[in-house]
């Protein structure tokens, strides 16, 4: 008996084992089969949009896609299932494209190893004096590197501390004679929007010219003060320029001065204003809406400045309007909207951090204490995602918006009409809005308006299409800044003859999309990128963006909204169960 | 299959008549609801993500060892185990018997978190592909810890001692697919880590069902290991009659 026992054991020990391993190869098998599976989200996010078959149908040519990455043993953790990832990608963008798109994967580190291989023997044989030294070639690193490809430090553990890896991980795309068009780091977290990335450059390089955009203002210039320590002054829109130029854009700066133009051959024209603008150059800008130039528009009307307030409660905090006199006005009326000069405030508002200054004394000594503190304030404006309008796929799957300090815009129904253009607000203030008169230096009044004076959801952002009335039409154009006031005479080109039907984009608002903002929220690059896409590219790769995980928002609830959720969710299916824990001990008690 | 449901009732009536299933169950959605709850109205989002990310370890070292410790230890404690195999029963109707009673029970307890999704339609306009994927995961999940329990507790006597090897366990294969700690073991053992986080690891496979996608693979691996555990319970209750 002690004998079956201990067979038994041992049998059963080994029999563990074997199932054990069959039930993990199984497992290994199927991980690296690319099976099939089923996307139960409302918009299918995780399979390729409709869009891209769409878009790989206009390729003439195959397109290839080399995916240079390190091989997974030399990868961190969170990065050894990236390769199987991107292949899976790639390969559904095969069978999409119905072979019209290929793919190989490369591990340069590979090449690498065998190079300093062939290196060391040669080095021995040359010792030896058995070969003659080798005619110098390129290294694998150099040659992927005139391509864009460059490994990139990634962070891991190394027995129990952090180290660094150098990796690579990037796809270069080819197509017919076009350039070489690269993603330079792929990794886990962009995986989501990797679909948008490959098949935006796909769209760009069958495209026969790469999409050329301007974009104003240009880089501020370097005062000699700054070149002396060899430092430039801040670029508030460096960031919305990097990402429109990541993006695939061939973006052109441009300050519209007469040394300074705008590029004759671009598609869409962004203008950042937040300051006013010359005659010439709202006569430049109007030429480009005539000849049908995109235009995204964002213009600030008042900046404030929330400081402690020096007089009343402690902990209060008082706004100052700063208006930044822009002009821009005088030319969109003309187009049937204008962004309003009243300042405008909402009740749906986000907060900033403002610093505080406290003197302590120490002692004999007095020592200033600097710390900053949440301030919410009706002029930073937050559009919640009730208030955008997701039918229109500019502002498609764009959750919240800081309208940091915006203006609403006034649409004039009657330009609209005369002129036959078609306006769509792209998103709104809320239902408790309200305007009021800047008063100079003082402290603005944000108080709010009695409950019937409230603004019912104003336009902040809006899509104007038609054909623009242009306001300089037939007239001399003006001289430049710098050349006196009155007409310029040189051959510049005027605008007559009937205008090209176009579209402009426009909202209230330039702070959006300003670097310290933009860098902070996601929905802002989104939207910049959405708004340049639909204007010069149209709506397929907006859809594809748009696949993107959404976060969908719940409705504002009230405090008492919000402890009967709580209730409802904790407490609620847990009573249950306390009943009918004592309903069937009570039946069980009663039989 | 008669027997199975002989054994089925016996132990899923069983359930009910001990307080410890209710004090545990009411743990189990106290515990997840309130996890959930606490951060839900801060980041106002229509979903339940944070809900789903936290229910590999909370199944893992609660609520699964608590209901799948009885399953043997009980019968081995009270001597019944004995009577038990020796009935004209085939070992494998009972153990079938047994898991799916606790897996019922399981499924009682995880429809209290229904609330849930209700109450995110009255607030906002939830997309139920992965809430739907998440449930789904989630009976999944429970279904593979419950195979672990179940096995271990035929080798105790002491539920207690059954609920703690279980916790370890099924806690093994939870954090084994969180990245850091696979990526520790690939910094003293490379590729032992690497290894674990996608074959053995359960985040990992759980995450992409919760997410709103059902791969095959996944479900491979929850049902190959499932069916492993099981089995191997069913051969060794199978071996205690030598």
């Amino acid at each position: 008996m002690k004998n079956l026992r201990k067979l038994f054991i041992r049998t059963f020990l080994i029999g563990s084992g074997l199932l054990l391993g069959i039930a993990l190869l199984v497992i290994m098998v199927f991980d690296n089969l690319n099976v099939g599976r089923f996307d139960l989200t409302a918009e299918q996010v995780y399979k390729l949009s409709p869009s891209v078959e769409r878009i790989l149908s206009r390729l003439e040519a195959p397109i290839e896609i080399t995916y240079y990455v390190s091989s997974s043993e030399k990868m961190p953790t969170k990065w050894k299932n990236l390769e199987r990832d991107v292949i899976d990608k790639l390969e559904e963008l095969k069978l999409a494209s119905k072979g019209r798109v290929t793919y190989k994967v490369f591990d340069p580190s590979a090449e690498e190893e065998r190079e300093a291989y062939e290196e060391r023997r040669a080095k021995e044989k040359e010792e030896k004096g058995e070969a003659s030294k080798p005619a110098p070639r390129k290294r694998i690193a150099e040659r992927l590197a005139e391509k864009g490809v460059v490994p990139f430090g990634v962070q891991s553990a190394e027995r129990d501390e952090f180290a660094v890896k150098r990796i690579y991980s990037s796809l270069v795309l080819s197509y017919l004679d076009r350039k070489e068009d690269v993603i330079e780091e792929v990794r886990p977290e962009m995986f989501g929007s990797l679909e948008y990335e490959i098949v935006s450059r796909i769209y760009k390089l069958i495209a026969t010219k790469r999409p050329k955009v301007g974009f104003f203002p240009d880089q501020p210039e370097t005062p000699p003060q700054y070149r002396q320590f060899q430092q430039s002054p801040p670029d508030a829109y460096g960031m919305a320029v990097e990402l429109l130029r990541n993006a695939g854009y061939d973006v052109v700066r441009t300050n519209i001065t007469k040394d300074d133009t705008i590029p004759g051959d671009i598609q869409t024209m962004v203008l950042m204003v937040d300051e006013p603008l010359t005659e010439r150059q709202l006569y430049e800008i109007d030429r480009l809406v005539h000849k049908g130039v995109r235009l995204v528009l964002a213009g600030q009307m008042y900046n404030y400045q929330i400081y402690p307030a020096r007089s009343g409660a402690s902990g209060e905090f008082d706004v100052q309007a700063m208006p930044t006199r822009i002009n821009i006005n005088s030319l969109l009326k003309n187009y049937g909207f204008e962004i309003d000069t009243k300042i405008f405030m909402d009740r749906s508002a986000a907060f900033v951090q403002v610093p505080t200054y406290r003197t302590r004394r120490m002692g004999i000594f007095q020592i200033q204490e600097q710390r900053y503190e949440p301030v919410s304030k009706p002029v930073i404006i937050k559009v919640n995602q009730e208030n955008i309008n997701s039918r229109v796929s500019v502002a498609n799957k764009i959750t919240e918006l800081f309208y940091m300090y915006g203006n609403r815009l006034n649409l004039y129904n009657e330009i609209l009409e005369k002129d036959n253009l078609k306006a769509t607000v792209l998103f709104t203030s809320s239902n408790h809005s309200w305007t009021t008169e800047s008063l100079g230096y003082r402290p603005v009044d944000t108080s709010e308006p009695a409950s019937g004076d409230f603004l019912r959801r104003q336009p902040l952002g809006v899509l104007v299409e038609g054909t623009f009335s242009a306001r300089y039409l037939d007239q001399p154009p003006p001289k430049w800044s710098g050349e006196g006031s009155g007409v310029d005479s040189t051959a510049t080109p005027l605008i007559t003859g009937p205008a090209v039907p176009n579209k402009i984009i426009a909202y209230g608002c330039s702070n959006m999309f300003k670097d310290d903002v933009l860098r902070a929220v996601d929905s802002h690059k989104a939207l910049l990128l959405n708004s340049v896409d639909a204007l010069t590219l149209g709506d397929e790769l907006i859809h594809i963006r748009a696949k993107n995980i959404e976060a969908r928002r719940i409705k504002e609830t009230s405090a008492f909204g919000k402890s009967l959720a709580k209730f409802f969710v904790v407490w609620f299916p847990a009573l249950c169960f306390v009943a009918l824990g004592v309903v069937l001990t009570m039946r069980r008690k009663m039989k | 299959m008669k027997d199975i449901w002989i054994i089925f009732k016996r132990e899923f009536a069983a359930y009910f008549y001990s307080p410890i299933a209710y004090v545990f169950s009411i743990i189990f959605i106290v515990l997840n609801c309130g996890l959930y709850m606490f951060h839900f109205f801060f980041f106002g989002n229509a979903d339940m993500r944070a809900f789903f990310s936290a229910l590999p370890v909370t199944l893992a070292l609660i609520f699964i060892p608590a209901i799948s410790m009885r399953l043997w230890s009980e019968e081995k404690k009270l001597g019944t185990i004995e009577l038990l195999l020796t009935l004209p029963m085939k070992a494998e109707h009972v153990v079938l018997g047994k898991y799916l009673a606790g897996l019922a029970f399981y499924l009682v307890a995880l429809a209290g978190t229904l609330a849930i999704p209700i109450m995110l339609v009255f607030l906002g306009k939830p997309d139920f592909g992965p809430i739907i994927g998440g449930y789904f995961g989630a009976v999944l999940l429970g279904a593979f810890y419950l195979a672990v329990g179940i096995f271990i507790s035929g080798f105790f006597a002491d539920q207690i001692v059954s609920l703690i090897i279980t916790s370890l366990v099924c806690g093994f294969f939870a954090l084994i697919g969180w990245q850091y700690v696979p990526m520790v073991i690939d910094g003293w053992f490379p590729g032992l880590g690497d290894f674990l986080y996608s074959y053995v690891g359960v985040t990992r496979h759980f995450n992409d069902i919760a997410r709103g996608v059902i791969d095959v693979r996944s479900l491979v691996y929850f049902l190959s290991l499932s069916a492993l555990f099981i089995t191997l319970n069913i051969k060794y209750l199978d071996g205690r009659k030598y």
